[in-house]
């Protein structure tokens, strides 16, 4: 008898995620951000999307709660916008493994969207999402200054 | 998340508890190779390459499976890295059994200019280079252009395919080089004139020709048959049913081998069992009424 294998996250591995993420609140209390049980749920799921619609498989604690420990001290990070922003990021940098075609490390990768988030987006998930993998590396390298922001052809 | 599927590792006689609980040890030691193939920089990969690197783990813990020849129960009751420490190991000696068949089929290569047998041969030596052992044992980095006789089973995977595939190829050789080479050119001429550059097996007119030869009583390495010896051979093949005409070019195929020189090994069985595969295409020209494109004259 022949036992196909999937490459479906088993689920005890996913409540291990979300259990991980509701650890992230105690660190991310002092910054006057938490996120429900509700919104951490929504969150794993909005992950599994994520990956389904990038067509990848993620390992591990996954990069959740790296976005978190990344993001969270970002002057653009705000309560009431917190667990959306994280899910936008989430989309983001999933998009950028892509079509960077693996060949930013993960770690390099959060550092430059945080940069870049926190610098020429001015916080917007949006913004960040619309650039290419080039781009980001690009605007994350060099020095924004948001006084000279139609100088440097900003769409803000 | 679906790449996986369609991937199996044999289970049989686990329970479907022992089944739930091996998904679990796969998607852990995956998890653990694949840290390992990007070098901790990627916590995910693409669907594809998760496909490829589970499909890479089941290959080689069969492999481990088999050189001990373990039950599957061992899948769930033994650590699972170290089952596939002994899968590659295995995969090694037998990566090393290759190479050596890959040089013994470059040196019995017949003295024939076919582009497609050179080619392969030749790519079959980067094989050694390129194969991925530890990571994407399944894969068989290599073009393999050159027909045989019987082709290998789409089911080997990686070494195990190309380990078959030259095992053939030794095989015709050694039929091919039994055989005078002016001789065998003139057939090959007769048979394909672009037999240097089109995608044929060089080996089947010469294997036929010479089974043809065999079930006359005929002299086998004169390859070719005259008229009267193909009159004769219709006469003698079209009483016989499909499993008759199949057992015929058997043993005339065992004959042609023996006095190749082949023994009753490999090569022997391997040509036998070709032999009996061109049965429906000696039907079909014996329906017609003309055997001459099937047992070729060198005139």
């Amino acid at each position: 008898m022949d036992e196909q294998f999937s490459l479906e996250l088993p689920a005890m591995l996913r409540q291990a995620g979300e259990d991980a993420l509701k650890k992230c609140n105690a660190m991310t209390a002092r910054f006057g951000l938490t996120l429900t049980p509700a919104e951490i749920s929504e969150l794993a799921g909005r992950q599994l999307t994520a990956l389904r619609d990038t067509g990848r498989v993620e390992f591990g604690e996954g990069v959740l709660q790296k976005l978190v420990h990344a993001f969270c001290d970002s002057p653009y990070f705000l309560p009431d916008n917190y667990a959306e922003t994280l899910a936008e990021l989430l989309d983001a940098f999933y998009w950028f493994k892509n079509e960077s075609e693996d060949r930013i490390p993960d770690d390099e990768l959060i550092e430059q969207m945080r940069a870049v988030f926190d610098g020429r987006a001015q916080g917007s998930a949006e913004y960040l999402s619309g650039l290419t993998p080039e781009e980001l590396s690009r605007y994350a390298r060099g020095n924004w200054d948001p006084e000279d922001a139609d100088d440097m052809g900003d769409l803000f | 998340m679906t790449a996986g599927e369609g991937l199996s590792l044999r289970t049989e006689g686990l329970t479907d508890e022992e089944q739930a609980a091996l998904q679990g040890r796969l998607w852990g030691l995956l998890s653990r190779r694949t840290a390992q193939y990007t070098l901790g920089d990627s916590s995910s990969v693409p669907e594809k390459l998760a496909g490829e690197l589970l499909e890479s783990l089941c290959f080689t813990l069969e492999e481990g499976l088999e050189a001990e020849q373990a039950p599957p129960r061992r899948l769930v009751t033994e650590p699972l890295d170290a089952l596939l420490l002994r899968g590659q190991d295995a995969l090694r000696v037998k990566t090393a059994e290759t190479e050596r068949l890959w040089r013994t089929a470059c040196l019995s290569a017949p003295d024939i200019d076919n582009i497609a047998l050179r080619d392969t041969l030749r790519s079959i030596g980067g094989f050694f280079r390129q194969y991925d052992l530890l990571f994407l044992a399944h894969q068989i980095p290599c073009d393999i252009d050159y027909q045989l006789l019987c082709p290998v089973s789409g089911e080997l995977r990686g070494v195990e395919y190309l380990r078959e595939y030259l095992r053939r190829i030794v095989a015709e050789n050694a039929l091919l080089r039994a055989f005078s080479g002016e001789r065998v050119a003139r057939l090959l001429e007769r048979s394909c004139p672009d037999y240097r550059g089109l995608l044929i097996n060089l080996c089947e007119p010469v294997l036929l020709n010479a089974a043809g030869l065999a079930l006359l009583g005929g002299d086998i390495g004169a390859l070719g048959l005259t008229e009267e010896e193909r009159h004769r051979l219709a006469e003698h093949l079209a009483p016989l049913n499909p499993e008759q005409g199949r057992q015929a070019l058997v043993q005339a195929a065992r004959m042609v081998c023996a006095a190749a020189g082949l023994g009753e090994g490999f090569a022997a069985d391997y040509l036998a069992g070709a032999a009996a595969e061109q049965w429906p295409r000696a039907a079909a020209a014996l329906a017609a009424g003309d055997l001459s494109e099937v047992f070729f004259s060198l005139k």
